[in-house]
This record gives C-alpha cells, sequence and structure tokens, in this order.
C-alpha cells in the first residue's frame, strides 16, 4: 500500500527527470545546454556552501577561492606540465581546492559569526588579489608572467580528452554534458548522505547550540574545519568543471562578488531543506538569463527580479513549495526509506 | 566512597568571591541539592567541576583523579555531564534528534559522515527509551524551540541522562515551570536517577522539593559552604533553616 505509493512518487518524479537530463542535448539549443550545464555546476557549488552555511551555520564570503582554485589548478597544470586529460585536470582542482579550503578553514573556524564571515571574506580577497596582481603566475618565471602580462589573469584551457578521448569541437560540449550530469548526481548522493549522517547531525547541532554541543562531548571546531574542508572538495569539483566548460577563467570567478552569488543562491532556495541550495542555483541562473535580454540595465533586471522571488518566497523556494499540498505529499513520498 | 571531591576550589570575579575555598564531597550513589540565596556561588561551582569555567586556584578530584585541568571532552568521557539553569538545547531539532545526538557522541559515532543516522536501530531504540523514561516520548517529532517549558526542562535532563553519566549536575530542572509540572518533573528526574544508580547534584531553591527528595544538602553562602546534612539535620538546624526559607526564591 505504502510502498506503491512510494514507487508511484519516484517514477513521477524520476522517469521525466530522467528523459529530461538523458535528452537535454538533443532537446536544447548548444547555447542553452551551456548554460543548463552552467545550472548544474553552480547547484553543486551552492550545495557545498550550504554544508557549512546552512547545515553549520556559519555564512562563508569566501567560497570563491575554492571555486577558483578548483578551476586555476588544473590550467597550471595543463600550461606549464602539457597534460591533456580531463580526468587529472578535475582532480587536481579538487585536491587544490581541498587543501586551500583545509588551509584557510583551520584558520576560520577559530572565529564564528560575522568574524568568520569577515575572515572568510578577507582570506577569499587574498586569494583573489595573489591572481589579480600576478604574483600566483611569478610563481612559474618568466613564463608565467608573460601568460600574465598576455591574460590579465585569466587563462584559457583547450577541450581536454575525455576517458581519453578527444572529442570534436560540436560534440565536445554534448558529450561534456555527460560528465557534468554525473559530477552532479555523485554530488547530491555525497552530499544527501553526509547530510543525514550522524555528522550532518552534529553539525546542525553546533549551529543551534554551540554550548551544548560541547556538552554532550561533540568536538565543535574540529566538525566545522571538517564541513568546510568538504565544503572546499566540491566547490573545487565544480570549478574544475566550469573552467572546463567555459575554457576561459578569469579572477572574477575568485572575487567576493561571486562567493556573494552562492550566497545569494542558496538563500534564494532555502538553506534549511537539502535541495534548497539547487533550486535556487537553477532559479538564480535563470533570472540571470532572462535579465541579460536587456543590454543595457542587466543588473538593474537582475536585482528587480531577485526582489521579486525574494517576495513571493519569502521562505525560500523549498520552503515555499513545501507549502504546496500535491508537491509536499510527493517530497514525503520521496524522502521516505530512501536507499 | 567519594566520587567527586574538591579542594579549596576559589573563583572570584573582580570583587565577587563567586565561589571562595570550597571542599564538597559528592558520595557514589547519592541524591545530593545544592541550595543557597541567589547569587550564593551554586551555578558556578558547578561550572567549575564542569569545566565551563578554570577555577583561580583549587583541585577538583573525580574517581581520586585529579581532573582540574582537564578539558570538557574529557571531563564528559570521564562520565560528568550536566543542564543548564537556562535551557539549553538544539532548538532547531526534533526533540528525538536531541537526545539521539547525545547517543551518538557517547558512542563516538558522530565522526561517522556515510551511514543514515535513522539506519542506526541501537540508536533509535536508546533514544526511544531515554524519551519514553521521562515522559516525552509522544513529542519525538516536535522541535526543541515548540516544546512547552515544562518539556523543555526535561528534554535537557533527558539530553544530560543519555550520556549515562556517572555523575550528573542539574542546575534547577524545575525554574520557571508551574508548581504542577515541578512535582512532575521532579518524581521524574528522581526515579530515572534512581533507576540508573547515578549520582546526581542538583541545586534547587523549592525547599519543600528539596527535603523531599534529597538524601543530603549542601548549603551554600557567599561562596562558602554553610551547612552539609541530611534533610532531618538541615531542618534542625534553626539559623540555616531561617535563612533557607527567608531567602528569595527561583530565579
Ligand atoms: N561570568 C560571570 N562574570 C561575573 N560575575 C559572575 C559570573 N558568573 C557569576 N557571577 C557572579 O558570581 C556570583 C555567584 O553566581 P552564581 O550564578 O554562581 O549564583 P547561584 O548561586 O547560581 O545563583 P542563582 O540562584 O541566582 O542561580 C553572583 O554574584 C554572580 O553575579
Ligand atoms: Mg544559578
Amino acid at each position: 500500500m505504502h510502498d506503491a505509493r512510494v514507487v508511484a512518487a519516484r517514477i513521477l518524479v524520476l522517469v521525466p527527470a530522467g528523459a529530461w537530463v538523458l535528452l537535454a542535448p538533443a532537446a536544447l539549443s548548444p547555447y542553452l545546454l551551456i548554460i543548463w550545464c552552467y545550472a548544474l555546476i553552480f547547484s553543486i557549488a551552492c550545495l557545498g556552501l550550504n554544508l557549512v552555511f546552512g547545515t553549520t551555520g556559519l555564512l562563508s564570503l569566501g567560497h570563491a577561492a575554492y571555486f577558483g582554485a578548483g578551476a586555476y589548478a588544473g590550467a597550471f597544470l595543463y600550461r606549464f606540465a602539457d597534460i591533456h586529460s580531463f580526468e587529472v585536470y578535475f582532480l587536481v582542482g579538487i585536491l587544490t581546492s581541498t587543501l586551500l579550503a583545509a588551509g584557510i578553514g583551520f584558520l576560520c573556524v577559530r572565529a564564528t559569526k560575522i568574524h568568520f564571515a569577515i575572515l572568510t571574506l578577507a582570506f577569499g580577497q587574498i586569494f583573489h588579489s595573489l591572481f589579480i596582481d600576478g604574483a600566483i603566475f611569478r610563481l612559474f618565471g618568466p613564463l608565467g608572467w608573460a601568460l600574465y602580462l598576455v591574460g590579465e589573469g585569466s587563462m584559457y584551457i583547450p577541450r581536454l580528452t575525455i576517458l581519453g578521448i578527444e572529442f570534436e569541437p560540436e560534440e565536445f560540449i554534448p558529450a561534456f554534458y555527460y560528465v557534468i550530469v554525473f559530477a552532479f548526481c555523485a554530488s547530491v548522493f555525497l552530499l544527501w548522505r553526509i547530510n543525514h549522517s550522524p555528522f550532518g547531525k552534529a553539525l546542525r547541532a553546533i549551529r543551534d547550540n554551540q554550548t551544548r554541543a560541547v556538552y554532550i562531548g561533540i568536538p565543535v571546531r574540529q566538525y566545522r574545519w571538517y564541513a568546510f574542508t568538504i565544503s572546499g572538495v566540491f566547490l573545487g569539483l565544480a570549478g574544475a568543471l566550469y573552467g572546463q566548460l567555459d575554457r576561459q577563467i578569469t579572477p572574477e570567478q575568485l572575487d567576493w562578488l561571486f562567493s556573494a552569488e552562492l550566497v545569494l543562491a542558496t538563500v534564494l532556495g532555502g538553506t534549511r531543506d537539502f535541495i534548497g541550495p539547487v533550486l535556487g542555483a537553477f532559479v538564480f541562473i535563470g533570472l540571470d538569463e532572462i535579465a541579460g535580454r536587456w543590454a543595457i540595465g542587466h543588473n538593474i533586471m537582475m536585482g528587480l527580479l531577485l526582489m521579486l522571488v525574494v517576495f513571493v518566497f519569502p521562505r525560500g523556494l523549498a520552503g515555499t513549495l513545501d507549502l504546496v499540498p500535491g508537491i509536499r505529499k510527493v517530497g514525503l513520498l520521496m524522502k521516505r526509506k530512501w536507499l | 566512597m567519594s566520587l567527586l571531591r574538591t579542594q579549596k576550589l576559589v573563583k572570584h570575579f573582580g570583587d565577587t568571591r563567586a565561589v571562595d575555598g570550597v571542599d564538597l564531597i559528592v558520595s557514589q550513589g547519592e541524591f545530593l541539592s545544592l541550595v543557597g540565596a541567589n547569587g550564593a556561588g551554586k551555578t558556578t561551582l558547578v561550572n567549575l567541576i564542569s569545566a565551563y569555567l578554570q577555577p583561580d586556584s583549587g583541585h577538583i578530584f573525580f574517581q581520586d583523579q585529579d581532573i582540574t585541568f582537564l578539558p570538557v571532552a574529557d571531563r564528559i568521557k570521564a562520565g560528568i555531564a550536566r543542564s543548564f539553569q537556562l535551557v539549553n538545547l538544539f532548538d532547531d531539532l526534533s526533540a528525538f534528534d536531541n537526545v539521539a545526538l547525545a547517543v551518538f557522541s557517547r558512542e563516538g559515532k558522530t565522526r561517522n559522515l556515510f551511514t543514515l543516522a535513522e539506519k542506526d536501530d541501537a540508536v533509535t531504540q536508546e533514544t526511544l527509551e531515554v524519551l519514553r523514561e521521562f515522559g516525552i516520548e509522544d513529542k519525538r517529532e516536535t522541535l526543541a524551540g515548540g516544546l512547552a517549558q515544562g518539556e523543555r526542562k526535561l528534554l535537557d535532563v533527558a539530553v544530560a541522562h543519555a550520556l549515562r553519566p556517572k555523575l550528573l549536575f542539574l542546575d534547577e530542572p524545575t525554574s520557571g515551570v508551574s508548581t504542577r509540572d515541578k512535582a512532575q518533573i521532579m518524581d521524574t528526574v528522581s526515579s530515572v536517577v534512581r533507576a540508573g544508580k547515578i549520582t546526581a547534584v542538583i541545586i534547587e531553591h523549592d525547599m519543600d522539593v528539596v527535603f523531599k527528595y534529597s538524601d543530603r544538602i549542601v548549603v551554600m553562602q557567599e561562596g562558602s559552604i554553610l551547612a552539609d546534612g541530611s534533610p532531618d539535620e538541615i531542618r534542625q538546624n534553626g539559623e540555616v533553616a531561617a535563612m533557607l526559607l527567608g531567602a528569595p526564591t527561583s530565579t
């Protein structure tokens, strides 16, 4: 009885979603496919951020650094080690962002609340400035410096080989799309597990009441650090995908404005629901596209659209959708006995 | 046998001698009440023993081991747990999760990243058992922030109890609740403590409650121990009784 409804809800949600995901390269124009890819990548980043933000209760304004590190690391590797494999580029990106997040996080979790936000912002901006003034490029000698002067800190990446296969230019995005889909599904799955693990619950406990968390024996600072580092893994993963999708990495992706966009999209979607950041990311990218139709006043349009969404969905998209009976029902059935 | 012993414990806040050379002994298995007027230093004494504060001087021994400089985590592992004078819960988590977290933590399972919390049947069973003992099992899905004051007080004690401590400090578990709830809370708490053979130190202002439930009573005044004895001895100590009954009640 029960189970039949659970299965029905899953079919209702997963079959159309799966069909759409598989058919998107055929159904969308090349331009829209890129936007769709970007939305998937952006939602991985927002989900990663939310492990620190919504779950642990720490507002980071410096997450662009880990996203950028994920994108840049492989670009340097390609330039200076002449490696053409996407897999290597990808893993090096994740490793770099994870180490960076572990290092910066170690220092930042010493503070909480606004002090934490300021620290993350400060470290993020220091990292950004290393790219803006070229200090990072100097590490690679005259060649690196020349690269900086030519690109003003931005870097170009060619289409790399995926699983050893070299794709034709027009085939590349449709093929890479499936890599992104796979990374998205894997990220959602892993973060979902973490969120529903005893560790995930401990993070919520820390968010709600630090003192009491200490008094039930939770190592608060250590767990904050773990959350920050894990978050860095997913930001780096998203950044590495982004670098290959856009093939042009600029210091803009490191700027705190991008960190703020991540926070904005996450809040828009709802920080307290697991799937909120994904909804927020998609809507944010969608609004940005719509606003982009106005050549002049793009930012004003974006601002107005964001305001509209915030007024219509004061509890965040996920929270408000949860009030719609049909959606709520399906959502509950989806959650039940999952895995 | 003494479970806990403090030796000339001192904590001053500026000119305030909150705890001023206290030698307290807590024996294995007893239900001890710590009483005294507002500002007598009761909470500060518990804060020192639970590592919420560091003493200016003096020592704390637990099972004959000097724990004066042990951090909180180690004191919890050793078997010391506490509740708080102002309710201190995870307000956006359910009553169930509040208790379950204490169980997960005690079992060293909060490091598990990829196991599903709700699939842990042993923890689920134990959590439900604790909620049942405290009579709040039917509230398990309610967010702690949405519980009534009496239920919050019980949950606060339940979370500490779920750590299965040897020594449990309860700082005014009945403050801010109606007289009727007070009796219910104290009945529940004392039966849980006695059933679990836990040594309990309870801070309480209501002398009716104190006389009814305690094995022993320690009276504090201005940071020092003024009297120490059985309920009968304290009742017969005219000076102390007058001071206690004249004191302002619950904060
Ligand atoms: N963190 C602190 N900073 C400064 N003074 C403090 C601090 N904590 C307690 N005090 C002071 O120390 C004294 C003892 O306070 P304490 O809270 O231990 O009393 P108490 O016996 O628990 O009182 P109550 O019955 O009102 O809870 C009081 O004068 C109080 O103002
Ligand atoms: Mg007190």
